[in-house]
């Protein structure tokens, strides 16, 4: 009989339980309202509002309230906490949140033109991972036009098997062996005001049904009715610090420096090279004597090149570069991060640099792939991203001429640390953790 | 050992009286009275807190349904006020899911009722769902 009775008393709070989740999932969200946007309500504290902040939330005959604190996290991150109380039952939820450009909402992003090629050229764009909300992301963001430069433009063709290789967070025994990618789905297409679809080498403007009549794979296209967003700026300093404390590859220094006599590239414990000192350590790998494998944040103060036949891997780290990246013909360049760097950007070149891949070469990275300049793709390229693309060359942003291109977006893109959003632009608040706690 | 009946002597026999048999009976009843009420009391707040659980799980349930997309896409669900499974036709949900004015916010209310012992019960849940400007962004 007290069993019994004990049901009803358990039932009463197991009640005010799934109401108290429900009013600090309440909390969550109103906290992201506020973190997107200061002023749309006229309710909601600034941007920068980080106090506690409660709100009744009235659940049929229970009174519930959420009380939400916003604190900064690590790695840029906004921590948001919430405890949602319904009659002496609580619940409190932690997200950690990123606040990003929605510019890494596109796969691609062209700050102006994107350039897309007929055979052999082909580019596929897929999501990458469970949860990726079938409308929160976009395949291709075009800030001018989108180039279809020959009439037989191959995008997400069903018809061409491609097979990659694994992401950062597959499961350990995929890891190394080839994925045969799932079927694409049709393609959407983010357009700037006066932006254009255009086709053939004198632009000829299309819309969508006569892009679908040349059997382009699209879905839609979505028209903003202002101009696509600034794409991040890259905390240089931030990525330098990050280099200059990555003490990984000191050993791999001081062997590449003993092999090429030079004492100074021996002593180097940091991971900060100048353009010599890394094209020395190219050499040193391109001996043999060592696998080809550098660890963490690499930052290069100008520019990279890796010829012919050279293999560079970067283990759970980045490749950030003051000049143009080029992978020549038969090169390979591979950057990979696990579960706990995917975060971390793969690629990114700054001070007017462009990306490079010429033919035969293979570049398979894992987190964003950003280029002050072009991100040219050419004839006979492999190209396997999962992440995003961002190129912000104001005249030709990136060209797949004759390359095949796999962006598998990863939405965790959105948490890339060093990245600052310009004044005034939009964010878009990304959950990229969510906590019970007792 | 002793004669079960000795002549010239009156037996003590061993038992109870026909009083003390009326008062074990009355006792009994008394306490049968008390133990099948409070059993009765018992399985009704069985009943009861059964009745409450289920409803809690089916507001957890269309809550979940009605949030599931980020966009807010499932907000229209289409969902009928009989639950799907027969075992809880007894239940009716009621779904309200309005835009707070001025804001992407939208609350999202489920009130689950049901009739259990000749008395109209219910619970309620609601909760806040912010629209983000990724879904704005990416598919206005």
């Amino acid at each position: 009989m007290w069993f019994m009775h004990q049901q009803q008393t358990r039932a009463g709070l197991r009640l005010r339980t799934a109401a108290a989740a429900a009013a600090a999932e309440a909390g969550v969200h109103r906290a992201l309202a506020i973190l997107e946007s200061a002023a749309r309500d006229g309710r909601a504290p600034e941007r920068g509002w980080r106090p506690a902040y409660s709100e009744p939330l009235k659940m049929g005959a229970l009174e519930g309230r959420y009380t939400i604190a916003i604190a900064d996290g690590p790695g840029g991150a906004v921590m948001i906490t919430s405890t949602g109380e319904v009659d002496g039952a609580r619940r409190r939820l932690r997200a950690q949140v990123h606040l990003a450009s929605p510019a890494l909402l596109a796969a691609l992003h062209g700050a102006s033109l994107v350039r897309l090629e007929g055979a052999p050229a082909s580019t596929m764009i897929l999501p990458y991972g469970t949860g990726v909300g079938a409308r929160t992301w976009i395949h291709i963001g075009a800030g001018r036009e989108l180039w279809f430069a020959t009439t037989d433009a191959a995008i997400n063709d069903p018809a061409r098997p491609v097979e990659v290789g694994p992401g950062p967070v597959d499961a350990p025994d995929r890891q190394g062996s080839p994925t045969r990618l799932q079927r694409p789905g049709p393609v959407r297409i983010l357009l700037a005001r006066d932006a254009h679809l255009t086709v053939g080498q004198d632009h000829q403007r299309v819309d969508v049904q006569q892009l679908r009549a040349l059997g382009v794979h699209l879905d839609g296209v979505v028209l903003r009715a202002e101009p696509l967003p600034h794409l991040p700026e890259v905390d240089q300093a931030f990525y330098r610090a990050l280099a200059s404390a990555n003490a990984s590859n000191a050993r791999l220094n001081q062997t590449a420096g003993e092999y090429l006599s030079d004492d100074d590239l021996a002593r180097k414990q940091d991971s900060l090279y100048s353009p010599r000192e890394f094209s020395q350590v190219q050499v040193y790998l391109q001996a043999g004597l060592a696998p080809p494998r550098l660890r963490g944040v690499i930052y290069v103060a100008g520019g990279v090149v890796l010829l012919g036949g050279q293999r560079v891997e970067i283990a759970d780290g980045a490749l950030v570069t003051e000049g143009t990246v080029q992978v020549s013909e038969g090169a390979s360049l591979e950057i990979s991060h696990s579960v706990a760097s995917r975060a971390l950007p793969g690629i990114v070149v700054l001070r007017a640099g462009a990306l490079i891949v010429t033919g035969e070469a293979r570049l398979r990275v894992h987190g964003l792939v950003y280029a002050s300049r072009v991100i040219d793709i050419r004839q006979g390229a492999f190209v396997e991203i999962v992440g995003s693309v961002l190129g912000n060359d104001e005249g030709l942003s990136f060209r797949n001429a004759g390359g095949t291109v796999v962006i598998r977006y990863d939405p965790a893109v959105l948490g890339t640390p060093g990245l600052r959003v310009p004044d005034g632009d939009p964010v878009v608040a990304w959950v990229a953790v969510w906590e019970d706690l007792p | 050992m002793r004669p079960l009946d000795t002549p010239g002597v009156s037996p003590r026999r061993a038992g109870m009286t026909i009083m003390e048999v009326l008062i074990a009976t009355m006792l009994l009843g008394v306490l049968s009275v008390v133990v099948f009420t409070a059993f009765g009391i018992g399985l009704r707040s069985a009943a009861l807190a059964s009745g409450m659980n289920v409803a809690t799980s089916l507001a957890e349930e269309t809550v979940a349904r009605l949030v599931a997309s980020p966009c807010g896409s499932s907000f229209t669900l289409p969902l009928s006020p009989e639950p799907e499974d027969e075992r809880y036709a007894r239940y009716r949900r009621e779904v309200a899911v309005s835009q707070i004015p001025g804001t992407h916010l939208w609350e999202v209310r489920v009130t689950v009722s049901w009739t259990q012992e000749r008395q109209a019960r219910s619970v309620a849940l609601a909760t806040l769902r912010y629209v983000s400007e990724a879904c704005r962004f990416v598919a206005p």
